[in-house]
């Protein structure tokens, strides 16, 4: 019952500022509602088969380079050699999906059918990054060793991921809002 | 553990970019000294001061007299104030001026019609060599048309250039209101920073992106090649740097040692309003000068592109960053945890502001009251980085209110936002009421009148 109330109160919000052409606060209420509700909700129908898909994805493509990564779909583990990489939530790319999406939805400049085609190749897009850098890591953990984990994993990865979500970001908010806005 | 790593590499990667430039070039300045052009010539050339007036009646008067205070010669200047439809009584504190100052050559023009047509206007009937732009809100210091005339003479190749602007340090020490000093203390901090360091940055590199029309010196020779001030944009300055810079390929520097000291900000509603219509500037520029070219292929060849990605791209990755801690909260992670990782991001930016200041600090050597009051100014330097994140989201309302809004709707502060919200709200509980109620109050009052 209060979730109802609250997701209707949120609903009335956006509908204000839709009406108002509060841009602003309209992307930001709508997108961080649509999150929430996407996060409560679609998370964790989500998250063990996306997960169990990138590793499908990551064990294909390690397996061009070598034979000696074992993964494991159902522990969602990644064993090279002496180190087991398990992939967390966070890992999963379904955040940064979720956000992405959220965004978008909210994002004026996109009519709806353009927003679906967008919102599916920034999902691929996204998933994408996460295979290049899973397989990035576990590279280098083969080649380096268990003292490259923290590098590979938490500097490098991260910076690799985010500079592919912000080409991301890049095409289709800013460039397109370069593109689109009008002169005063 | 992996989601503190995740959360602090998100939040981290953007202040990073920020940070290692910050370092690389304070360390080059500290280390490379300037070489100050101070030979004084014995010619002057002819210049124009033009100050466009909006209801300035209050400041005028200090701003005509710091042009008259000024070292140079007030025989060679031909002052233009030209009025962009002030509706107080300015054209009487002008007369007033004249009066006073009956030594320089101050004339008035009206025109009603936009302040980049204004300063088209006041461009005509100019006859300088130089070009002079201040606004009317403003004090111009005693040397400062001086140096940058100086560094014109000097410098043949350089066709215009961006002043220095501070704050006027008197104003905000006489601010009584603790929030409002310490917002214009913070206001101070960013300007000098900004112009002293970033500016600093951005020539060294030759991407300055704006010369602040608040205080900037063309030569007339340059200027009379551009297609003027554009009055469809609201960023006037943005633009006319980008049509030197872009268009004729004009090399426009800095010159830091002329300051220009503008009135602080007077609030956040203020603050609000500036910041969209800078936001607002940035990108009207943008898509004028490289709508096409607005390719991350470009990022080595154009620097607007990175300044999109810093200014635009990761506005939006900061807002990922933002649902990433509202992420935090649903996984049930307790609040000691998420104020401890918005502490680790914290201590970053502070590191980020502390560079900065030394930096700066280091700068400000040769206006010593500026240093002195620069100086004092550690304490607060701490807090920066919550201006910053106040700053950062009303730019980031002024991205997306920029989109489709038309300019004047920019112009609507916080409280008049929210009332505009209240008000509909009450509208549709009126509709609701009379929707569900009125056809029942509607058959009582008939029966009523039957009876």
């Amino acid at each position: 019952m209060i979730l109802a109330i609250i997701i209707l109160s949120w609903a009335y919000l956006l509908f204000i500022l839709k009406r108002k052409k509060f841009n602003a606060f309209f992307l930001i209420v709508g997108s961080a509602g649509l999150f929430m509700l996407l996060g409560i909700y679609l998370s964790p129908l989500l998250l063990i088969p996306v997960s169990q898909l990138l590793l499908m994805v990551v064990d294909r493509v390690l397996s061009i380079f070598t034979d000696s990564f074992n993964i494991l779909k159902e522990y969602l583990l990644i064993n090279i050699g002496a180190t087991s990489l398990y992939l967390t939530p966070e890992c999963s790319g379904l955040i940064e999906s979720f956000i992405f999406i959220s965004i978008l939805t909210f994002f004026p400049l996109y009519t709806r059918l353009q927003k679906c085609m967008v919102g599916i190749l920034g999902i691929i897009w996204i998933f994408f990054a996460n295979v290049i850098r899973l397989v990035f890591i576990s590279i280098v953990i083969y080649w380096g060793g268990q003292e490259f984990v923290f590098l590979a994993h938490s500097i490098l990865g991260r910076i690799i991921f985010f500079l592919l979500v912000t080409v991301l970001y890049f095409q289709v908010f800013t460039r397109r809002q370069v593109i689109k806005i009008s002169l005063s | 553990m992996g989601f503190y790593r995740f959360f602090l590499a998100i939040g981290s990667i953007p202040i990073l970019f920020e940070l290692i430039p910050t370092i690389f070039y304070s360390l080059r300045f500290l280390f490379k000294k300037e070489e100050i052009e101070e030979k004084k010539e014995s010619w002057l050339p002819h210049i124009t001061v033009i100050v466009p007036i909006y209801n300035s009646e209050k400041t005028l008067i200090q701003c005509i007299e710091s042009i008259s205070n000024s070292t140079y010669p007030t025989h060679l200047m031909q002052i233009i104030c030209i009025n962009n439809g002030s509706v107080d009584d300015s054209y009487s504190t002008f007369m007033m001026a004249r009066q006073q100052f009956d030594k320089l050559n101050l004339q008035w023009i009206d025109c009603n019609n936009g302040k980049s047509l204004a300063l088209n206007i006041a461009l005509y009937n100019s006859y300088g060599e130089y070009i002079i732009q201040i606004d009317s809100d403003g004090i111009l210091d005693s040397l400062a048309i001086e140096k940058m005339i100086n560094k014109f003479i000097h410098n043949s190749g350089i066709k215009a250039m961006a002043g220095t602007i501070l704050t006027q340090r008197e104003l905000i020490k006489a601010d009584k209101n603790f929030f409002s000093r310490f917002l214009k203390k913070q206001e101070y901090f960013e300007y000098a920073n900004s112009f002293l360091l970033g500016r600093r940055i951005e020539s060294a590199s030759g991407r300055i992106f704006t010369m602040a029309g608040a205080f900037c010196g063309y030569r007339k020779e340059a200027i009379k090649e551009t297609f003027l001030f554009d009055t469809e944009v609201v960023g006037e300055d943005i633009d006319m740097t980008f049509q030197l810079k872009k268009r004729l390929n004009y090399n426009v520097d800095i010159c830091s040692e002329a300051v220009f000291y503008v009135e602080p900000i007077d609030g956040l509603n203020a603050l609000y309003k500036q910041r969209q219509r800078w936001q607002r500037g940035e990108l009207e520029v943008a898509h004028k000068y490289v709508k096409k070219e607005a390719k991350l292929r470009n990022i080595l060849k154009d620097f607007m592109i990175s300044r999109l990605i810093l200014d635009h791209t990761f506005s939006f990755l900061r807002i990922m960053w933002a649902f990433i801690l509202m992420m935090l909260l649903i996984y049930g992670y307790r609040l000691q945890v998420i104020m401890s990782l918005i502490g680790g991001l914290y201590v970053l930016n502070v590191l980020n502001v502390f560079i900065c200041y030394f930096t700066t600090l280091s700068f400000m050597r040769g206006f010593k009251d500026d240093h002195r009051f620069f100086k004092k100014l550690f304490g607060i330097v701490i807090f920066a980085p919550v201006y910053q994140s106040i700053v950062f989201i009303f730019r980031f309302i002024g991205i997306l209110n920029s989109i489709n809004r038309p300019t004047q709707w920019n112009s609507l502060t916080i409280k008049e936002e929210l009332l505009e919200i209240v008000s509909m709200v009450k509208e549709d509980i009126k509709r609701i009421y009379t929707f569900l109620f009125g056809k029942l109050l509607n058959k009582k009052n008939k029966s009523n009148k039957l009876t």
